[in-house]
């Protein structure tokens, strides 16, 4: 069975980019097939706690892999996530 | 990248911007300016718009409008939340924000700046600084209270700027 990377999106009720960032992380979803996708709320309690955990204050953040070092902040350019992805499948 | 930078005295607890050359009503979380002239410019904290959500809807009072003491000078709707500014003394509107109007979300993207709402022109005998906190004291309360008053790590979306 191979791995499957495990993508964080975090939002929040302030956040306007987020809702095309949730477009684009889920239009790659169908199109990557080693691609785990989670959408979390900072405003959440389980957000809260992985939010804190990993020092996530901006939205909208993306975290790959569960290491906050893979990140994206801001609405995710296309090759910025190909860039990590391919990184994070060596 | 982005996230706030702030080039002037501020505090920062739990991810909330407090500057330092305001003045707060720390259990309303808003701001006060004080524009020298006799004038006060209004606008929520960084606690505020993280606790309330997208701000969706302004409504601002007539400038000239008389508000007595209490009464509100501005209303907002946000996306979990509906507020009401009001001071302590009477009051005229000076001056809205008229870009709120169409864009309510500047108060989340600029709370402390772009993102201001109202300005009043205090009764002349009010002593404004006697009713609310300066940036340094408000920290320090805000420090304190944090958890008791419920409030969350504040989060700032695209764009946000102090």
């Amino acid at each position: 069975m191979s791995h499957k990377i495990h993508i964080v999106l975090f939002t929040h009720p302030t956040c306007v980019g987020c809702g095309e960032s949730i477009r684009r992380m889920q239009r790659l979803e169908k199109e990557e097939n080693d691609i785990d996708f989670e959408i979390m709320s900072l405003a959440g309690e389980t957000g809260k706690k992985l939010g804190e955990k990993w020092h996530i204050h901006s939205v909208p953040t993306i975290v790959f892999d569960d290491d906050p070092e893979n990140r994206i902040m801001g609405i995710p350019k296309p090759e910025t996530i190909q860039s990590i992805l391919s990184k994070l499948r060596k | 990248m982005f996230g706030p930078k702030i080039d002037r005295p501020h505090s920062n607890i739990r991810n909330c911007i407090i500057p330092h050359e305001l003045f707060y009503d720390i259990k309303n979380h808003f701001w006060l300016r004080d524009e020298k002239d006799g004038t006060w410019t209004i606008g929520l904290t960084d606690m505020a718009q993280t606790a309330g959500g997208k701000v969706l809807h302004f409504k601002p009072w007539k400038r000239g409008a008389k508000r007595k003491a209490n009464k509100p000078v501005a209303m907002l709707e946000a996306a979990k939340w509906l507020g009401i500014i009001r001071v302590p003394f009477a009051t005229t509107i000076v001056d809205f924000n008229e870009e709120l109007l169409e864009n309510a979300y500047a108060i989340n993207q600029y709370p402390y700046t772009k993102g201001w709402i109202v300005r009043i022109q205090p009764e002349d005998e009010t002593k404004v600084t006697d009713h609310f906190l300066p940036g340094n004291d408000a920290a320090k309360e805000y420090e304190k209270n944090f958890d008791t008053w419920g409030l969350a790590d504040c989060v700032h979306c695209l764009g946000f700027e102090v």
